[in-house]
């Protein structure tokens, strides 16, 4: 099945994510899919929060992924900043296929293919500037290091533990628990701030 | 169903990529016909996003933050500048804990996937509907 290509577990290859991401815009079916074994969980979690069924979520993040190969084959993808552009590909596919549904057969005024921005806006955000805020505090009062690693691992494109415990000289093994230590004292913070 | 529901590590570690591929299947059959639990992994994947969003935000500070230095500092004698850099970043690498006492418990563990105890299933989906954020559908 040509899905199950797209999800095969990532190779371990020597090469960096802005290499892929370079071969990828140039039409390399091998780095496309290191690109999608490492970003997919991104793109499916951003579905799963916004609501979407997991099996959903699944295909559409997996359609995302077609779309964006699409655009590259037809020249259309100057840049590849992932995950985000394929995260928000898939929101807008997702809206697309919601309002499909709620309006059945309507008329096709606003169907127009949705060519990603790939700097995605500011309404695709979750937090509220309230969150925003309470999390602020929390990061303010952890370790310089801690909170670095905090960034590496969940900012921008998301560096693996390994990748992490590369870059700022730590065993992997203490990154991990930094990461569950800094997402714990965010959790409670968070879910603290609701009520 | 079995009324079994899922622990929320499990949940927690579906979305934070940490589950292989056999664990993951698990956990995806699961809250594909057990709709408390699938609420429960929205919970946990807007808490997942949430993360990304709080460190994006915490880089584009800090960003900001060493713009202004830098301008700051090109616009000041040289000397000057480094002395207000040891002020600002006080604490080198010696600094690399969080919090000593509490890193060992929290080391990751593979999770048991599946907890018979249904009360505390219902306390965890309590938690997790306190916890569920604004979402952003109409
Ligand atoms: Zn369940």
């Amino acid at each position: 099945m040509a899905a199950q290509a797209l999800f095969l577990a990532p190779v371990v290859r020597a090469v960096t994510s802005e290499e892929d991401t370079a071969r990828a815009l140039g039409g390399d079916m091998v780095a496309w899919n290191a690109l999608i074994a490492k970003y997919n969980r991104r793109v499916v979690v951003a579905l799963l929060a916004r609501g979407v069924p997991i099996e959903r979520a699944k295909d559409v993040a997996q359609d995302s992924w077609l779309r964006l190969i699409e655009q590259q084959r037809a020249g259309n993808l100057r840049e590849l900043k992932l995950p985000a552009l394929a995260v928000t590909q898939a929101i807008f596919l997702s809206i697309d296929a919601a309002r499909r549904d709620s309006r059945e057969r309507a008329t096709h005024d606003d169907e127009a293919e949705h060519v990603v921005d790939p700097c995605p806006g500011a309404d695709l955000r979750m937090m509220s500037e309230e969150r925003f805020a309470i999390a602020d505090r929390v990061l303010s009062k952890c370790a310089p290091s801690a909170r670095k690693v905090f960034e590496l691992a969940y900012g921008g494109e998301g560096l693996s533990h390994a990748d992490v415990a590369t870059r700022v000289g730590l065993s992997t093994q203490r990154v991990r628990q930094i990461v569950c230590e800094v997402r714990k004292l965010l959790r409670v913070a968070l879910e603290g701030g609701d009520r | 169903m079995t009324g079994e529901h899922l622990v929320s590590s499990a949940l927690e570690a579906y979305v934070a990529g940490e589950l292989d591929a056999e664990m993951s299947a698990v956990v995806e059959s699961h809250v594909a016909v057990c709709s408390a639990c699938a609420t429960r992994l929205t919970g946990e994947a807007q808490l997942e996003v949430a993360f990304a969003e709080v460190a994006d935000r915490s880089v584009a500070q800090r960003e900001r933050v060493s713009t202004r230095r830098s301008s700051f500092a090109a616009g000041v004698a040289i000397a000057m500048a480094a002395s207000v850099m040891l002020f600002l970043a006080p604490r080198g690498h010696a600094d690399e804990t969080v919090s000593p006492a509490t890193a060992p418990s929290i080391a990751f563990e593979r999770p048991t996937l599946v907890e018979a105890d249904a009360s505390t299933a219902s306390a965890q989906l309590d938690r997790s509907g306190d916890a569920a954020m604004k979402l952003g559908r109409d």
